[in-house]
């Protein structure tokens, strides 16, 4: 099927069979290979991208089912120079990741919740990790960062 | 873990999308597609038509009335957590709606996509069957009105047939002197539920006068638990309603939870759901 979509604000027109996984088509076809393919049944949240800053699954969406609508990846969070988002800035300071298998779908999940203003307490980020799995951390350094990001207090202040 | 090779239809109407349903084969109709897509990559369904429904007009929005919250079928499981109104009109929405798997597929997963499903181990069904509620069917004779007890079938099976498709849900709303308990318990937060309790009850004069039990993850389909019920508004203590809640299941043996253990955690959701509403 022919469509037409546009990821990280470039457009493009592909003649894609149907049954085609836009994970698949994302890293194989557009060669944007930041988007990494884990469980492919939506349970480890590796492959979330933003879909019109909704963030979803791509291993659960067809590609031709996106026709029409506009696509983040990790690839698209800095800026076009290069520089960081503040969300990524936080994950290097708080060693937010190890391998970095899991770190892109995370980085889609929080992007969305911090432009809706949703994590305004530690409880809302683990809820929301909750949709990620990630072997290396123990998720402590990925909750201390989206909270940085959030402009939650540091977790050693909240203690005392 | 690719799909198999299919047609993928995106019509532009309800009646469209039921003509394509009504060409025989194996056709499917598509929502979210969080529960329909894992299948799909591990082949364990092989449609050869995929239905769409995204570009159908009219199936999305929530209407809150006094008696009902009507929810249309496309209406992604967040939409419905964001809104306020209907959550306070029916609580036990507000309740269930965090243990649906995960913000990020409630981003995508609809109310009617989990409501059709009819998987014996979601949240919504048992909500709907706990409130006797209701779905709106559309097919090529009509539309008509099903009810909960009626529209859970089996595993992954609802009375819909081949033509139809499920438009809205319609939760109904219980009112003054109702109060309400949910509880579940998963592996993870997200996995499959190896048990349910949705529970509702109306008091009057701080006496329980009538009670409202269903139980997922532990038959084929979402269940009412009338003798708990019964037993809810005679006033049994916990640790015999415990028991009862217990011996009123008969769940199936799974790797993770042997039929006796689903059977003691539908006990205990019961008097903590019941705890929770009287608090």
């Amino acid at each position: 099927m022919n469509v037409e979509f546009a990821v990280n604000g470039r457009t493009y027109r592909r003649d894609i069979e149907d049954r085609r996984l836009l994970s698949d088509v994302l890293r194989h076809d557009l060669g944007l290979r930041g988007t990494h393919v884990g469980c492919e049944h939506g349970v480890c949240g590796a492959c979330t991208v933003l879909v019109d800053g909704v963030a979803s699954r791509s291993c659960l969406l067809l590609a031709v089912q996106v026709a029409g609508c506009e696509i983040l990846t990790v690839e698209g969070l800095a800026d076009p120079a290069g520089t960081l988002s503040p969300l990524q800035v936080a994950f290097s300071t708080h060693h937010g990741l190890q391998c970095g298998f899991c770190t892109p779908g995370i980085l889609a999940t929080a992007t969305e919740a911090l432009e809706r203003g949703e994590l305004t307490s530690r409880a809302a980020i683990t809820d929301l990790l909750s949709g990620h799995l990630c072997r290396c951390t123990g998720y402590v350094g990925i909750i201390e960062a989206i909270a940085d990001a959030a402009g939650l207090p540091p977790e050693s202040e909240r203690a005392l | 873990m690719k799909p198999a090779p299919l047609v993928y239809q995106r019509p532009s109407t309800i009646d469209e999308a039921c003509r394509l349903l009504a060409t025989g084969g194996y056709v499917k109709v598509v929502a979210g597609g969080q529960s329909l897509m894992p299948l799909l990559n591990f082949r364990l369904a092989t449609p050869d038509v995929l239905v769409d429904l995204r570009d159908v007009a009219g199936l999305v929005g929530i209407e809150v009335t006094d008696t009902a919250v009507t929810v249309g079928a496309m209406t992604t499981q967040r939409a419905l957590e964001r809104d306020r109104a209907a959550l306070e009109a029916c609580p036990l929405l507000d309740l269930a709606l965090p243990h649906v798997g995960h913000t990020t597929t409630r981003n995508r997963g609809t109310v009617g996509g989990t409501i059709a499903h009819a998987d014996p181990a979601a949240e919504l069904p048992c909500v709907l069957v706990c409130l006797d509620g209701e779905a709106v069917v559309v097919g090529l004779d009509g539309t008509r009105h099903v009810s909960a007890a009626e529209l859970f079938v089996s595993y992954l099976t609802s009375s819909l047939g081949d033509d139809e498709i499920l438009t809205a849900v319609r939760f109904p709303v219980l009112g003054a002197g109702w109060h309400f308990g949910f509880g579940e318990v998963a592996q993870r937060h997200g996995d499959y539920a190896m048990a349910i309790v949705a529970l509702a009850v109306h008091i009057e004069d701080g006496d329980v006068i009538e009670a409202r039990v269903a139980a997922g993850a532990v038959s084929d389909r979402p269940i009412r638990l009338t003798m708990v019920e019964a037993a809810i508004v005679a006033g049994v203590p916990p640790n015999e309603l415990r028991a009862l809640a217990a011996e009123s299941v008969d769940p199936p043996d799974s790797p993770h939870a042997p039929s006796a253990y689903r059977r003691s955690l539908i006990g205990t959701l019961v008097v903590r759901a019941l705890a929770e509403a009287l608090a």
